[in-house]
């Protein structure tokens, strides 16, 4: 084993391992807003293993729209929808939970049985492409030209969705001012009281 | 198989990197006296005072700008493979691209007169 | 590595995921699982297109599409889920009980 090999061991190790326990961190985290710092740490991790897995367009894109958008879109929800919410004690809670996690060990044991039985055939012998880059791009002009254009089709339909749905209340109201929204409070600075220095 | 060229360096300082803050943290908290005063306790030691809470309801505009954002991004992907790959391409996908593109200022003429840009 | 190992991580981070689907009460989290799912389906596109087709990355291009509905996913989720929270005050899924017989 040469010193490259290692390096890409120890680090898809490493990078596996970040994304197992951020993604738990997701889940399991009370602060909401931990979790979607942790959603970046597992976005960011999978980035790396892209890389390893030689996609290197893969990675820049999932780091440009899942670090750089969705996570900053995810926390600006946070922080529009954050009340300290005191949520209602359901009755019998943790049954839920525990059949919840019974059901999600047993999905991955059955996957695991199922795709350590699949007899996969890495093919080594192909040679990969001198870009991807390049690659990719002449995939979206010549088979994948049709999805390609129905993507744009499909932002512009997210892009139109979400304002109508976002900005409902402005609508309404005869101009476009924001109904519900707090008046600017006054600037000031408050000083703590300072204590003689003893 | 690894087959990428120049990313075993970015693999190496990465590692070397995530070594960093564990050393840099742990050194500081070897050779620091453990003094726990009560200026210690402050968000910021030696800055403004922080005054209200910091759960606050933020203002719908930067929901609807970061909006805007995500779809001009997944754009962005989509256009860069067309940019790097141009030469290669030709006419025809030259003007598939101005279609895509044609598409998405659809979406952003709406979404300017709709007021989705504008901060007052 | 092998192949398996970059499946098994995938198949553990989509049943993590399923386990912030069903359990999370915030709706912002269930959004946050949902995008877990996702991105165990990009890796496992990601691992069959280099060690199954590494001539033609066919599952790379399947990896942006995927990454694009999400992005569009999530932009529209998280917009019904502030709608929901100005017509509701709240973003318990407990209380979101409006289409349940």
């Amino acid at each position: 084993m040469t010193l490259a090999d290692g390096v890409q061991l120890v680090s898809t190790l490493i990078l596996a391992a970040m994304v197992i326990g951020a993604a738990l961190g997701v889940v399991l985290f009370d602060n909401i807003v931990y979790s979607a710092f942790t959603l970046g740490g597992v976005f960011i991790s999978i980035a790396g293993l892209y890389i390893l897995m030689n996609a290197d367009f893969v990675s820049a894109a999932q780091v440009l729209i899942y670090v750089g958008a969705v996570n900053v879109l995810i926390l600006f929800a946070i922080m529009l929808v954050n009340k300290q919410e005191v949520y209602s004690p359901v009755p019998r809670r943790w049954i839920r939970k525990l059949s919840a996690a019974l059901v999600s060990a047993g999905l991955f044991g059955l996957l695991t049985v199922m795709l350590l039985q699949t007899e996969w055939l890495p093919n080594a012998a192909q040679t990969a492409p001198d870009s991807t880059v390049i690659l990719i791009g002449e995939h979206f002009f010549s088979d994948y030209l049709l999805p390609f254009e129905l993507a744009s089709i499909l932002l512009l339909m997210a892009l139109v969705g979400a304002v109508v749905i976002a900005r409902r209340e402005s609508i309404v109201g005869e101009d476009t001012a924001i109904v519900g929204e707090q008046p600017a409070p006054v600037l000031e600075l408050p000083e703590r009281p300072r204590e003689p220095v003893a | 198989m690894f087959t990428l060229i120049g990313y075993e360096y970015f693999l190496g300082f990465l590692l070397l990197c995530s070594l960093v803050p564990v050393l840099a943290l742990s050194a500081s908290k070897l050779l620091r006296p453990s003094n726990r005063g009560p200026e210690r306790r402050t968000t910021y030691e030696s800055g403004m005072e922080p005054f209200g809470g910091a759960w606050i309801q933020f203002n719908i505009r930067y929901y609807m700008f970061a909006l805007v954002f995500v779809i001009f991004d997944v754009e962005t992907v989509f256009l860069y493979p067309w940019a790097v790959a141009f030469h290669r391409l030709g006419v025809l996908a030259f003007i598939e691209a101005l279609i895509f593109i044609a598409i998405l200022i659809v979406g952003l003429v709406y979404a300017w007169r709709k007021g989705a840009l504008e901060w007052s | 590595m092998p192949l398996e190992f970059f499946l098994l991580l995938a198949a553990a981070l989509f049943c993590i995921g399923i386990y912030g689907l069903i359990t999370s009460r915030n709706a912002v989290r269930v959004l946050m699982s949902v995008e877990l799912l996702l991105n165990s389906v990009n890796i496992n596109l990601v691992a069959f297109s280099n060690f199954l087709d590494r001539q033609n990355i066919n599952g790379q291009v399947f990896t942006v599409f995927v990454i694009t509905v999400a992005a569009a996913e999530a932009a529209v989720g998280l917009a019904i889920i502030l709608a929901i929270y100005r017509n509701r005050d709240t973003v318990d899924m407990e209380q979101f009980n409006l289409l349940k017989w």
